[in-house]
């Protein structure tokens, strides 16, 4: 395969799923952004930059998907802890649906191809 | 955070730099929280107790950050970045005029910012750029503050730089130095 086609098809995929992950990361509890970093780090191929998700952040905060709050820190500056509203939550509950569907559907095809 | 070397501090000055070149004239960014949230990233990688941050410890940090333009959204990085591609040619008194000029342009409609991105692009070519471009920039540019400066964060918090120190205010004493502390 051509390796900037493939280039190009990684960074399409991983924009969406960073997005998704960056919500999943948030689901259970407020974290501050290098925490998240932190988490997503251990997905292979997910970031070819952390400072991707910082972004990500500031976007979904502006779209109403999360809320801030600064907490001071005595390890250095404050830290701005994310956490997600009720609004982020139903967007990830539809991403996530539409992600299942769209992995068992491949899931399917792949099955259909090889019998 | 530790001591940082005056090679870890310059790496950094570095990138916060390109990384506002990079981001000038983005019209949904804000320059100020992107670089509090870099600097929040790196006090976080280096925590009090780790010893002096050097030049490689910073280098790896950075890298894993990503180039300077991944903080712009897609689409937004400034003309002028997309243009030239680097600042890096250019004198930190120079690039630091020239990223106070861009950023004044956001303000201006349309037309006027195209034909500022035209003028600012073409004063990198010039040899003397530093005091060309503060010549052209800097009287209505008094407003603007200087770029890299951290003063008065979101909700006061955010580090302050200080005569040519970058601290923590809530938890750095240092005073200037070639050394930081926080």
């Amino acid at each position: 395969m051509d390796s900037a086609f493939f280039t190009n098809w990684t960074t399409q995929l991983r924009k969406g799923t960073l997005e998704l992950c960056v919500l999943t990361a948030l689901r259970d509890r407020r974290q501050y952004g290098y925490d998240i970093v932190k988490r997503l780090r251990g997905v292979d191929g997910l970031m070819i930059g952390e400072g991707t998700v910082y972004p990500i952040l500031s976007r979904f905060h502006r779209e109403g998907l999360v809320t801030t709050t600064l907490v001071e820190s005595t390890e250095g500056p404050a830290r701005k802890y994310y956490e997600l509203t009720p609004r982020g939550r139903q967007e990830l509950a539809r991403m996530v649906g539409y992600w299942k569907s769209v992995r068992d559907g491949i899931d399917t095809l792949s099955r259909e191809v090889s019998a | 955070m530790n001591y940082l070397t005056p090679e870890a501090t310059h790496r950094l000055d570095a990138y916060l730099t390109e990384v506002r070149a990079a981001l000038a004239g983005c019209p949904t960014v804000d320059p100020d929280e992107i670089e509090q949230d870099i600097c929040a990233h790196i006090a976080a990688e280096f925590p009090p107790g780790r010893g002096p941050v050097s030049a490689l410890d910073m280098d790896r940090v950075l890298a894993q950050l990503g180039r300077p333009d991944q903080w712009a959204p897609e689409g937004e990085a400034s003309p002028l970045w997309r243009a030239a591609g680097h600042v890096r040619h250019l004198s930190a008194e120079g690039r630091r005029l020239l990223i106070a000029g861009l950023e004044r342009l956001k303000h201006l409609p349309g037309h006027a910012q195209r034909f500022g991105h035209l003028a600012l692009a073409g004063l990198r070519r010039l040899p003397a750029e530093g005091v060309r471009v503060g010549a052209f920039a800097a009287r209505p540019l008094r407003a603007v503050p200087a770029a890299g400066r951290w003063v008065g964060g979101r909700g006061g918090t955010a580090g302050r730089r200080t005569g040519g120190c970058r601290t923590w205010r809530s938890a750095c004493s240092c005073s200037a130095s070639s050394s930081r502390r926080c």
